[in-house]
């Protein structure tokens, strides 16, 4: 029999208040992050046009720029992509280039001002004003909505106490992993989104099986003081929690180094996620549990 | 020991059926793709005619089967095999209430007729619920597709003015420009708008900003009955320039009394439009009455044929018209355009403008791109996890990656019956499945051993593992569920293919890690009568 992780019996409450620590910076970062910074948003939510070009060969993104301004368009905002010789390009909602022609015309100005380069359109969005707004709001809901329906479920399943905790290790992973997304100048498009709303629907998994156990112990031992129940409990259940949490990250890494473009940050996100999401469930969730029971006593 | 045959039994069924429902899918991306290259290569040598028909019968044979099994394949979003994606608002600013009631619904039907005109395969065309009009068109040439779609097609014919008129109207512009402008003396109005040869006017491509701004601010005090328009770019003795129109405000005839339109090439007289392509109308019955007096009294003067608000053309009436034939030529000697042309006009104009409000297209390269690095990412998960589960679990590992075969076999074969779309996050979703599913057999397996270890027999830990660790194993796949579900309503399209394999995936991982697992585990046991077993 392969073990990874052997009959551990280290004692994680004790130091919980290093843990607590840890959090509560990472999670006032990344506040601050989100409010002073500010996430970049793509054109989802701003509204606008992004190009994929490919081009043959190594493109001087002024060169693009130049050919942009004869098309009147003054300022776009032009990257690199990792992969290969293809730009993006984006442009805000205020030069959009409305009506037809557009593509074909820049095509034809780039081939002219840059031999040789075979100019391919990838890719091509664009995202009205009208559209932007309401994929705002519903994002919006939709974030909303499902930590709802997690905290419905959970406190449905679970006594208040830990679906409580359980909902705040949650929003604590939410927030970190956003914080992560500001800080990486991710760009936020729908894709992000929906690996953050899958975070929040597995990230939860783990804190459930801690918890799960916590209350099974609870019934079993009746001598023991609760920290010591909470205590064991993440102790028996850890080389689950590493090791589910291990074969999903390993997928999502896979997603980020060796996708393509558009499921590559998804897979980034989801990376972050899952491991502050098995970081929280191990340090954060019993820790929380017990400190508010110390407070206020429900057992015996 | 029934209860278990049955239960395999059970499995077994399920297993067919997938195996079933997964085959047309397998035929139509894996074997008719080959086939049809083969035939085509085939055909290609062929040395004698027979040899040649036989051929093209079985390739005609093959297409029929493509389309028909289509229908029951996997589809792919339009992210993985290259489309275009749009999102159209008709621009109802400019209607009465009662046309504005209907305007969506008929701006609809006309799309619906330029597609399907056009030829593409498996168009969708739906009115949203918002009252917008979404178009999805798997792999067309977009910018082709967007012109056709996009053009409201208004169809005018209007008497143009006497040059003498015209000439007056410019110099009133001029005048006009001048008591805005007292200042601006480097540009002279003048300049811009100059006389070309057979009485037409001109001006220069770059100034047609310009001079459409002083249009546009004209009013009927200067225009009188009159209004002014422009041709299409062409090149006049070098130069980019568009024609300059006066022509009549209200039109003779309209779009809406033509009864037919076919392409043809330029039989006519002039000389610079032979071996170009035409755009012949016939009028219906009543309406070509009307339109051979209207010729029959301007004849000598000269009629434009104004496609959105554009003039293609303004022939000299020669003579009155009774047949009520006439023609759009577009001076291009691809037939493309014209093709365009009779489309549009032979599906009616749209009722206003439609606005594009959201486009997301992907180029075929691209879309190919995503799928052979989405396979990989599937392939490298698949391997990872599988060896991990062995090395890890031993037998009871191997259990698990069975389960987990299933789990994905089975997660194809509802997309297929579903007619669910798989797209690029769809494939995302499947690697996560893989990821994702293995989490229950873990939990599974380490319940057991702790069972095992606490003293319990193999029969008694693996029964206990089981009860103790699905709840779990629900719960958590439950809380996921709930966020598939949110995401499904949130996302388009993309978005939407993630939502769906995710939903399906721990669905189906409900099923094979706790149903499946445990009925291998009871046939293993039964089998080797383990007294430790490999877990």
């Amino acid at each position: 029999m392969i073990r990874f992780i052997k009959e551990t019996n280290i004692n994680f409450l004790e130091k919980r208040k290093i843990f607590y620590f840890i959090s509560l910076s990472l999670v006032i970062i990344s506040l601050i992050a989100l409010i002073v910074i500010g996430p970049r948003y793509g054109v989802d939510f701003t509204g606008g046009s992004l190009y994929v070009i490919r081009f043959s060969k190594e493109v001087a993104i002024e060169e693009i720029r130049n050919t942009l301004k004869e098309l009147n368009i003054h300022n776009p905002t032009i990257q690199r992509s990792l992969e290969g010789y293809e730009y993006l390009i984006k442009i805000d909602l205020k030069e959009l280039p409305y009506g037809g022609g557009f593509l074909p015309q820049l095509i034809e100005k780039l081939k002219e001002r840059i031999k040789g380069s075979n100019p391919e359109i990838l890719k091509e969005e664009i995202v009205g004003p009208r559209i932007s707004k309401e994929l705002q709001k519903i994002t919006f809901f939709a974030l909303l909505v499902g930590i709802g329906g997690i905290l419905i479920y959970v406190s449905f399943r679970f006594n208040f106490r830990f679906g409580t905790t359980a909902v705040l290790a949650l929003i604590h992973d939410a927030l970190i992993t956003l914080g992560f997304i500001v800080l990486t100048r991710t760009t936020v498009n729908i894709p992000i989104v929906a690996a953050l709303l899958t975070i929040i629907g597995y990230s939860v998994n783990d804190s459930i099986v801690v918890s799960d156990r916590v209350r099974e112990n609870l019934k079993k031992i009746k001598k023991e003081g609760f920290e010591y129940i909470a205590n064991l409990s993440i102790n028996e259940t850890l080389s689950r929690t590493v090791l589910t949490a291990l074969t999903t990250l390993f997928v999502s890494l896979l997603i980020w180094f060796l996708g393509t473009a558009d499921i590559k940050d998804f897979g980034k996100v989801l990376s972050i996620g899952i491991i502050t999401g098995t970081y929280s469930s191990i340090f954060i969730v019993a820790a929380l549990v017990t400190d508010w029971e110390k407070r206020h006593p429900s057992r015996r | 020991m029934k209860g278990k045959r049955f239960k395999i039994f059970f499995i077994l069924v399920l297993f067919f059926l997938a195996l079933y429902s997964l085959y047309p899918t397998y035929r139509f991306y894996f074997v008719l793709p080959k086939e049809m290259k083969k035939l085509e290569l085939q055909l290609a040598n062929a040395k004698t005619i027979s040899e040649s028909t036989a051929i093209q019968n079985q390739l005609l044979e093959l297409k029929k089967e493509r389309i028909k099994i289509h229908k029951k394949s996997i589809h792919l979003g339009l992210d993985l095999v290259g489309g275009m994606h749009l999102l159209l608002e008709v621009d109802k600013s400019k209607l009465s209430e009662k046309e504005a009631k209907e305007a969506v619904d008929r701006a609809l039907e006309v799309i619906r007729n330029r597609v399907d005109q056009f030829g593409v395969f498996e168009p969708i065309i739906q009115k949203t619920a918002e009252g917008r009009i979404l178009v999805q068109l798997p792999g067309v040439d977009r910018e082709r597709a967007k012109s056709l779609i996009g053009q409201t097609a208004q169809l005018e014919f209007s008497l143009v003015a006497e040059p003498n008129i015209a000439r007056d109207i410019f110099k009133k512009m001029e005048e006009y420009y001048q008591k805005l402008n007292p200042a601006d003396t480097s540009v002279k109005f003048s300049d811009k708008i100059f006389e070309i040869e057979g009485g037409d006017f001109g001006c220069e491509e770059e100034d047609l900003p310009f001079v459409e701004n002083v249009v546009s601010q004209l009013d009927t005090t200067i225009l009188g009955e009159w209004q002014i328009l422009f041709g299409p770019l062409e090149f006049y003795q070098g130069r980019k320039i568009r024609r300059v129109y006066v022509v009549k405000r209200e039109p003779e005839i309209t779009g809406a009394s033509v009864a037919s339109a076919e392409i043809h090439p330029y039989s006519g007289s002039e000389t610079g439009l032979a071996n170009t392509w035409v755009v012949g109308l016939k009028l219906k019955k009543a309406d070509a009455k009307k339109f051979a007096s209207i010729t029959g009294r301007n004849v000598g003067k000269r009629l434009a044929i104004i496609l959105d608000k554009t003039v293609r053309s303004a022939p000299v009436i020669k003579e009155r018209i009774p047949s009520g034939e006439a023609m759009i030529t577009t001076g291009e000697i691809n037939p493309d355009k014209a093709k365009e042309i009779a489309i549009v006009i032979k599906s009616g104009a749209l009722p206003a403008p439609v606005l594009i409000s959201e486009e997301r297209s992907v180029g075929p390269t691209l879309g190919q791109d995503a799928i052979n690095k989405g396979m990989r990412v599937i392939i490298f998960s698949a391997i990872i996890v599988f060896i991990f589960m062995v090395v890890y679990y031993n037998l009871s590992g191997l259990i698990a990656d069975v389960c987990l075969f299933l789990n994905i076999f089975f997660l194809l074969a509802l997309l297929s019956t579903l007619r669910a779309t798989l797209t690029l996050p769809g494939i995302a979703g499947i690697a996560l499945t893989i990821g994702m599913s293995v989490d229950a057999s873990i939990l599974i397996f380490e319940r057991i051993r702790e069972e095992l270890k606490s003293g319990k027999t193999p029969l008694t830990a693996v029964d206990t593992g089981f009860k103790r660790a699905s709840i779990t194993i629900i719960d958590a796949n439950l809380t996921t569920i709930i966020t598939g579900i949110v995401l499904y309503w949130l996302g388009t399209g993309p978005i939407r293919g993630f939502a769906t394999t995710l939903i399906i995936g721990l669905l189906v991982n409900l099923f094979t890690a706790i149903f499946v697992a445990r009925v291998l585990f009871e046939i293993i046991l039964n089998q080797f009568q383990f007294k430790r077993l490999p877990i």
